[in-house]
């Protein structure tokens, strides 16, 4: 079972992707700006001119637009009223009542284009981009979003410069991430360009068109498959015949993650699909503020569950100076908690065996690479008396979903959902009582 | 012989389908977790339909799809599911994909509470108290209609 597999997948580890600080000029480009001038009806700009209204487009009430209702949807006290000197201002200036109103307002100069990383609809319900919503967090990672922005290996959704995003504003988007999918913006899916796309040559283009769909990202990796690695039953593996041996006339040989992929020449190549993935790195100061930030949210989620540790968990002593990577927990961020019984989880190493009645919480975000935050499940150990579970080494596991669902509890409703989680825990040495100690550079002293 | 350990074997397999989604959630595996519970919540399994709302909802392992989740946290809901209902509340009560509407918002909450939990209970009184008197009547009134219907 697939499940088995994953059971202890790995030791903490701090997975991490240096993500460039890019800095974005005319982050809005994509929008409408709102200038007087520009927008308006060229007979609106006569009449304007006569009335000597340049200063005030509002003056003329019969020919100006901004005045009329009928022919300005947005007229008078509305918020989109364009004669609102801060609408003219640039698309997404805060002081545009048009940016600061509901979220997907059809007046807002921002919302126009889908894909418009200045929408405020982009993180709503309306907005076909608004991927890894993140559970409509408001909370983000600003630094990783500029980068998404203007770095199209970035992030794999809602970036309109990536080929792999949102088919609204991305005519790549065919197949999602399939550097093979579209021909015209893909270097990939010519045969000519790809020596990994002629079937006859390399066996491994057979998989969905995709360089990748053999081990570790590398066609060529995997021996069974691989044109380049078996000599005696590959006609290609002379030098001449086949591309991925000779670096000579394969420029891309050489590359590092696909040999065979002309894209992965470039490393930001955004048809390279070695080039995104992983989880984001957050600095000392962006994890602190991102979870500040999303600390309410994250109670209002796990508070859906009625579940007591859920409710009163924020308050207890926190043992981790700041969230961190924890590739037990989907490598996701994670902070941990502990109640006054299980105050020994501070002592670490030393911890020893935690009482009855001991509890400990991990609550839990993860962070796309384009910036996005999504509050992930709350884990929950509860110590209970000896005998409860001894296959646990009588710990009670309880997975809370940002719904508000529990999907299991050891011992209890969906037991077995949570089997997993004791399988892992109790793969410890025996006399950390099944504790994963968080890294060292994370712990509070108390 | 065969359809009796069909139908023995069936919820098995439908519980190891949605543990391997749920390990496999937990793993942050999020496209596994998606492929094992989409065709469960298709067959109508409760628990999957919430998972996948949830899914839906933070865009993992799928692109966001606020309408999505609202589907099928509808399908678990109508089925009774008091997670799903206080969900649905929620995304009425604050207009989540939906315009909002105080009297469904009621609904659903008024629904949630009935299995006894907290939450949706002090939404659903919170939202009594801003109502107005036709509001509250048409709440009663629905409710009814879908305790008879249910």
């Amino acid at each position: 079972m697939q499940f088995k597999k994953m059971q202890c997948r790995k030791k903490i580890l701090l997975s991490t992707t240096v993500m460039p600080l890019v800095v974005v000029a005319g982050v809005a480009a994509g929008g409408v700006i709102l200038v007087p001038g520009v927008r308006v009806a060229p007979a609106f700009a006569q009449c304007s001119a006569k009335k000597n209204s340049a200063c005030n487009p509002c003056a003329a009430a019969k020919c100006n637009p901004c005045a009329a209702a009928k022919c300005n949807p947005c007229a008078a006290a509305k918020a989109c009223n364009p004669c609102n000197p801060c609408a003219a201002a640039k698309a997404c200036n805060p002081c545009n009542p048009c940016a600061a109103a509901k979220a997907c307002n059809p007046c807002n100069p921002c919302a126009a284009k889908a894909c418009n990383p200045c929408n405020p609809c982009a993180a709503a319900a309306c907005n076909p981009c608004a991927g890894g919503g993140g559970g409509m967090s408001a909370c983000f990672v600003p630094r990783l979003r500029m980068a998404a922005m203007c770095n199209p290996c970035a992030a794999a959704k809602c970036n309109p410069c990536n080929p792999c995003a949102a088919k609204a504003c991305n005519p790549c988007a065919a197949k999602a991430c399939n550097p093979c999918a579209a021909k015209a913006c893909n270097p990939c899916a010519a045969k000519a360009c790809n020596p990994c796309a002629a079937k006859a040559c390399n066996p491994c283009a057979a998989k969905a068109c995709n360089p990748c769909a053999a081990k570790a990202c590398n066609p060529c990796a995997a021996k069974a498959c691989n044109p380049c690695a078996a000599k005696a039953c590959n006609p290609c593996a002379a030098a001449k015949c086949n591309p991925c041996a000779a670096k000579a006339c394969n420029p891309c040989a050489a590359a590092k993650c696909n040999p065979c992929n002309p894209c992965a020449a470039k490393a930001c190549n955004p048809c390279n699909p070695c080039a995104a993935g992983g989880a984001a790195e957050l600095t000392d100061a962006e994890a602190v503020k991102v979870y500040d930030c999303l600390m309410k949210e994250m109670k209002a989620a796990y508070a859906k569950s009625d579940n007591q540790v859920a409710l009163s968990y924020i308050s207890w002593p926190r043992y981790s100076k700041r969230a961190y990577v924890s590739a037990t927990h989907g490598n996701r961020y994670v902070q941990n908690y502990a109640n006054k019984k299980g105050r020994a989880y501070g002592a670490y190493e030393q911890a020893g065996r935690m009482p009855a009645g001991a509890k400990l919480a991990k609550d839990s975000f993860s962070v796309s690479t384009n910036g996005t935050v999504t509050v992930g499940p709350l884990f929950i150990m509860e110590k209970m008396r000896a005998g409860f579970n001894p296959d646990s080494d009588n710990w009670r596991y309880t997975m809370i979903m940002p719904s508000g669902a529990t999907f299991g509890t050891t011992k209890g409703k969906g037991s077995g959902k949570v089997e997993f989680c004791a399988g892992c825990h109790i793969s410890v040495a025996p006399d950390r009582d099944s504790l994963w100690l968080l890294p060292e550079e994370y712990r509070v002293a108390y | 012989m065969a359809v009796v350990s069909w139908l023995l074997g069936a919820p098995a397999l439908a519980h190891a389908d949605f543990v391997d989604g749920l390990a496999a959630f937990d793993g942050g595996d999020y496209a596994t977790s998606f492929e094992e519970w989409v065709p469960l919540a298709q067959r109508g399994d409760i628990e999957a339909q919430v998972a996948l709302a949830g899914l839906y909802m933070a865009g993992q392992g799928v692109r966001a799809n606020v309408a999505e989740a609202l589907r099928w946290y509808r399908a678990a809901a109508e089925q009774g599911d008091p997670v799903a209902q206080l969900n649905m509340g929620d995304f009425y009560d604050r207009g989540i994909g939906v315009a909002r509407d105080p009297v469904a918002a009621y609904v659903w909450f008024a629904l949630a509470a009935e299995s006894g939990r907290a939450w949706p209970a002090t939404r659903r009184d919170a939202l009594n108290a801003r109502m107005n008197p036709d509001q509250r009547a048409e709440a009663r009134q629905r409710l009814k209609a879908w305790r008879a219907a249910h």
